[in-house]
């Protein structure tokens, strides 16, 4: 039947966006957007601020609905994944999280497994456990026994990510993780990232600008400008590429003599 | 303060001050329960808000049945009745809507208030019955009160121990909690329903005007000496608990109405914490 065939290729996906369009207001972030991800993969997200990236999480997450097309996730639309919902790990960006709360950077890590293990049951000996293995993972162990608030910028993004981790995901959703951890910090990150993703066969959406890491660590990349500009493998980018279709002035040094060799085009338009 | 021989023989010897012990130890614990909660999700407007449109539900209940005393539980069931409307408007409209939960709050208990001004000049009765709801006595609350209050414990706190998980997660981030898989939206109002449930079972004791500080100071008098949840639990009914009993010991001592003494006593703990706070730093 041809409904099941449909059903067989969407279950490839992990993630499927289908020709969606989004506003905030009056202002379109993204429009006609596609993409597709399949098991397994880690997808960088890279673009220009403002270019819609916390948006496609967002949506992605089911936490905003698209205007137009369809949002899937595991099949299902991402705005009513239902149960699902537990297979999917998110960390949002650094100033959406709330950090100033009585617990321990364990407890925190601990909250990840509370999904999962259902309403009405109590943490034990295992949740802990666990808590504590992914937080080693990700080289937290020493940090584990202190309150939150007191931890760095950098420490805090990654008890995040250990919370996302520790509800066992299929799926990671990463907002710009990466933000307010120097530079040793995220080389280390996108290491123990990577080979976590790798050793879990993890699917990784994660929205970033550090163009290096990135490249280094995931299969392929897209770029966002109100649209997916280009999406491919990772080693396939190049330079020349981000220039033309992303215009990331922001985070390109190339681009900004590529900018100042475009500023003529404008003049001759103003003069004719 | 050596021996005050009145207050224990007050307790030995009268029933009403047995129940009044026993009223005041089941506020000042069950509040400060939820003033955790207040203070960490920053609902304490909303507190305020829900227990001022208390003041409708019991204004309506006076004028339908009369005297508090002869008809204290269909008023309760009534200000229930107003607490949790006005408690799901003020979710509702500040969720789906454009107007934000400050202003929803705002706009519904000044609602509910003008509600509660209008029947009680309907009445056209005076009413020392109102002044009791007003500012709370605990001398004025009857065995049917405590049943009420001790039922309404069992099922708040008893929710409270079945979801204890789920609602630490939704008072840190109720955002994250609902990616992670949590019913968000079901703890958003099982949060303000426990709320509105906890001013109906305190409002008697200690009125309309100062039940807000029940649910506001015992926890953040917690919230400066812990790092640990659980600890900001248990030290916030620690609190609650010993205010209340100081509170009504005071109150029989110089013959003030009990809620100002609780919460001069819970505001004392408060400077007090908040004092050492200030040299931790």
């Amino acid at each position: 039947m041809t409904a099941e065939a449909a059903v067989k290729t969407e279950e490839n996906y992990v993630v499927r966006v289908e020709q969606v369009d989004f506003s905030w207001a009056e202002t379109q972030v993204l429009a006609d957007c596609d993409l597709e991800v399949r098991e397994g993969v880690f997808l960088g997200v890279i673009g220009p601020n403002g270019g819609g990236k916390t948006t496609l999480l967002r949506l992605i997450l089911g936490e905003l609905i698209p205007e137009r097309g369809r949002v899937t996730v595991f099949g299902r639309e991402a705005q009513n994944l239902g149960s699902r919902r537990k297979l999917v790990g998110y960390v949002p960006q650094r100033e959406r999280s709330e950090f100033n709360f009585p617990a321990s950077a364990l407890d925190a890590v601990v909250m990840g497994t509370f999904a999962p293990l259902g309403w009405g049951r109590r943490v034990g000996p295992a949740q802990r456990e666990q808590a504590l293995h992914t937080m080693s993972r990700l080289g937290l162990a020493d940090l584990a026994h202190k309150p939150l608030r007191t931890l760095s910028g950098g420490q805090q993004q990654r008890v995040m990510v250990a919370r996302a981790l520790a509800g066992n995901p299929r799926l990671m959703l990463l907002d710009e993780p990466t933000v307010g951890m120097d530079v040793g910090a995220q080389e280390a990150f996108f290491e123990q990232l990577g080979s976590l993703q790798r050793e879990l066969r993890l699917t990784i959406l994660m929205s970033t600008h550090d163009m290096e890491h990135i490249r280094s660590v995931a299969d392929s990349l897209a770029c966002i400008n109100h649209s997916i500009h280009w999406h491919g493998r990772s080693e396939a980018l190049t330079g020349q590429t981000l220039e033309e279709v992303c215009e990331l002035g922001a985070f390109h040094r190339h681009v900004e003599t590529h900018h100042a060799d475009e500023s003529g085009p404008p003049h001759a338009g103003a003069g004719a | 303060m050596t021996e005050h021989p009145g207050f224990w023989q007050a307790i030995v010897e009268f029933q009403f001050m047995r129940e009044a012990l026993l009223a005041s130890i089941i506020v000042g614990g069950l509040c400060s329960v939820l003033s955790v909660y207040v203070v960490l999700r920053g609902m304490s407007f909303i507190g305020q808000g829900i227990s001022h449109a208390a003041f409708g539900g019991i204004a309506l209940g006076l004028l339908l049945f009369g005297s508090t005393t002869a008809a204290g539980l269909p008023t309760s069931l009534i200000t229930a009745a107003f607490c949790l409307i006005v408690a799901v408007l003020i979710g509702v409209v500040s969720r789906k809507g454009k107007v934000s939960a400050d202003s929803a709050i705002g706009i519904f208990f000044a609602f509910s208030m003008a509600l509660g001004v209008l029947f009680v000049s309907l009445r056209k009765l005076y009413t020392a019955d109102l002044m009791t709801y007003l500012f709370g006595s605990i001398l004025a609350v009857t065995r049917a009160d405590l049943i009420l209050m001790s039922v309404l414990s069992v099922l708040i706190l008893g929710f409270i121990a079945f979801s204890y998980k789920e609602l630490i997660y939704y008072s840190f981030d109720p955002e994250m909690a609902w990616a992670s898989g949590l019913p968000a939206t079901v703890l958003h109002y099982a949060l303000l329903t426990m709320l509105a449930l906890t001013i109906v079972a305190s409002v008697k004791v200690v009125g309309v005007v100062l039940v807000s500080a029940f649910l506001v100071v015992p926890g953040a008098t917690a919230r400066l000496l812990t790092q640990r949840f659980g600890m900001m639990m248990g030290l916030s009914v620690i609190l609650g608990v010993a205010s209340a009993l100081l509170g009504l010991y005071a109150s029989h001592l110089w013959d003030i109405p009990t809620g100002a003494t609780i919460v001069i006593a819970q505001f004392a703990a408060f400077g007090v914490a908040w004092l050492r706070s200030l040299r931790g730093r």
